[in-house]
């Protein structure tokens, strides 16, 4: 946030950008959402590409990109929505952050792996991105898979330190957790973070969803031929649940905002 | 009326980034809407005049001729802030003029506000230049600059040795410029704007241009790094200064 003259001077010059879309309180932004922790192995991958399914359904556009140099799993699970990324480089940069930035009303996703969770958030960090985006009407959302290690709840803590004006969003996996209660460790900082629940999904099922070749916004619209009945039954009935946490999240964001909008 | 003020950029070495800490401050005093002018000496091309035509003029320092285009304009000049970018290995030389014409001697007497921005190097030659220009310097304000301009590690100074250089000046005022990333110092020297224009995603002729975000974002994130030190060593307070009230200081002083 500017202090200073100085500060103010320089961020109201890089404001004035051509064509910023306007945010109110009412009108809705386009979602821009980071799947982010620095574990590995905590259902990043997973999550992204459920979120990347959730916003293609509705004919959603979403444009992915898969920050996971040397695996991007992403972008072989859904090749058609996914760029592959990095950032060891300044052009790197410029092609990861020059494109995200732009509101051309497409949802974006970022599957940030955990050995550029650093870099990536302190990129942001300098060149303001957090705050230029959502003067570009985003609304960005950092989806953070939680575990009781201590690194992972200091990093989410952070992550709300560190950008006030994003929704920092606690994942609570019940893959991952295994039985842990962590929603004490991720406390919530605004109405709309509330943290989602992502229900276990049975190994069976893991075993077929894993090798669909279609997302599964299709496996809601019509069942797998290659699954048994049943199994197909019980993923779309998962996928339903899942589906239906992310609408909830997006409705508390919209009621949020109403709130504030009726405030002011 | 402000007194006029002058600031010097220089250094005795070449490349250690005079002239972009002479675009800083051009920016930082347009930002403080401070009016300004600045006299490029690396004539007869000049640097600083491509980034700045309008505020800017090539001078050379050799010549008297230039020198009373400078110096007789000070009162007159719309501008209350003079700085000049003194080319390389010109910075002692300027200031034994400038102590040759009087003008360090009206400084002492408070008609000008006079400041000097030493740009410093990383090898121990940098201190020796430090005692020989503080031998003109007077009551200026004398600014030592660390410019990280290509992460320079100023490890060849021992905190012992260099202690002892910056005692022999006083009030010496120490400034730290960080370096700035690569891609984007290029690009803003391509684009020939000031950094401001840069991160305004403006053209020198103020049409919009289309400046990568990211590197404008470095710039900024920079610049607002840099300002922060000027901000720190009062810079506005130190140019804006009244003639009026340092004449009845002194006179107060007197009596």
């Amino acid at each position: 946030m500017p202090n200073s003259y100085s500060d103010r001077v320089l961020a109201a010059l890089y404001d004035n950008t051509p064509a910023p879309v306007p945010v109110s309180n009412t009108t809705r932004q386009t979602p821009f959402y980071v799947i982010a922790s620095p574990r590995a192995l905590c259902g990043k991958t997973f999550l992204a590409l459920l979120i990347a399914d959730y916003l293609c359904q509705d004919n959603g556009r979403v444009d992915a990109y898969d920050l996971n140099p040397g695996e991007y799993a992403l972008a072989a699970c859904r090749p058609g929505v996914t760029t592959k990324a990095d950032l060891a480089t300044t052009p790197a940069q410029i092609a990861l952050f020059d494109r995200l930035i732009v509101n051309d009303g497409k949802a974006k996703l970022i599957d940030l792996g955990y050995a550029l969770f650093e870099r990536f958030f302190a990129v942001c960090q300098e060149i303001g991105f957090v705050d230029a985006a959502r003067r570009r009407g985003f609304e960005v959302i950092i989806l953070f898979p939680a575990e009781p290690h201590p690194s992972a709840t200091a990093a989410y803590d952070d992550l709300q330190r560190r950008f006030p004006t994003a929704v920092v969003v606690a994942v609570l996996n019940e893959a991952i957790l295994k039985g842990n209660r962590v929603r004490e460790s991720y406390p919530v900082d605004r109405e709309s973070a509330v943290a989602l629940q992502i229900p276990l999904m049975p190994a069976v099922l893991k075993a077929y969803a894993e090798r669909l070749s279609q997302s599964l916004t299709h496996v809601r619209a019509q069942l797998p031929a290659n699954m048994p009945m049943g199994h197909a039954l019980e993923l779309r009935s998962w996928t339903r649940r899942v589906f239906l946490e992310f609408r909830e999240f997006e409705l508390r964001l919209t009621l949020e905002k109403l709130r504030t909008s009726l405030r002011t | 009326m402000a007194k006029p003020a002058v600031l010097i950029v220089g250094a005795d070495k070449g490349g250690v980034g005079k002239t972009t800490v002479s675009r800083t401050l051009l920016d930082y005093f347009a930002a403080h809407q401070i009016p300004t002018r600045a006299f490029d000496t690396e004539a007869p091309k000049g640097t600083l005049k491509r980034f700045y035509p309008d505020v800017s003029e090539i001078v050379d320092m050799n010549l008297v001729p230039d020198q009373m285009k400078i110096f007789d304009t000070l009162s007159a000049a719309q501008a209350s802030v003079t700085v000049i970018d003194v080319r390389a290995g010109l910075l002692s030389p300027t200031l034994q003029s400038l102590r040759d014409i009087g003008f360090i001697e009206a400084a002492k007497k408070g008609q000008i506000t006079f400041g000097v921005f030493h740009i410093l190097g990383p090898t121990i030659t940098s201190l020796d230049e430090i005692a020989e220009t503080a031998s003109y310097l007077g009551d200026a304000k004398y600014f030592m600059v660390k410019n990280f301009i290509n992460n320079t590690h100023y490890f060849q100074w021992d905190e012992q040795t260099s202690a002892s250089y910056f005692k022999k000046v006083k009030d010496a005022v120490e400034i730290s410029i960080p370096k700035l990333n690569e891609m984007a110092c290029e690009q803003v020297d391509l684009a020939s704007v000031p950094y401001l224009s840069f991160i305004a995603n403006k053209k020198l002729s103020g049409d919009p241009a289309s400046y990568s975000f990211v590197l404008r974002g470095y710039v900024r994130h920079w610049l607002g790094n840099v300002w922060a030190e000027y901000d720190r060593i009062k810079l506005t307070d130190l140019v804006s200064a009244r003639a009026q009230t340092d004449t009845i200081q002194r006179a107060q002083a007197a009596g």
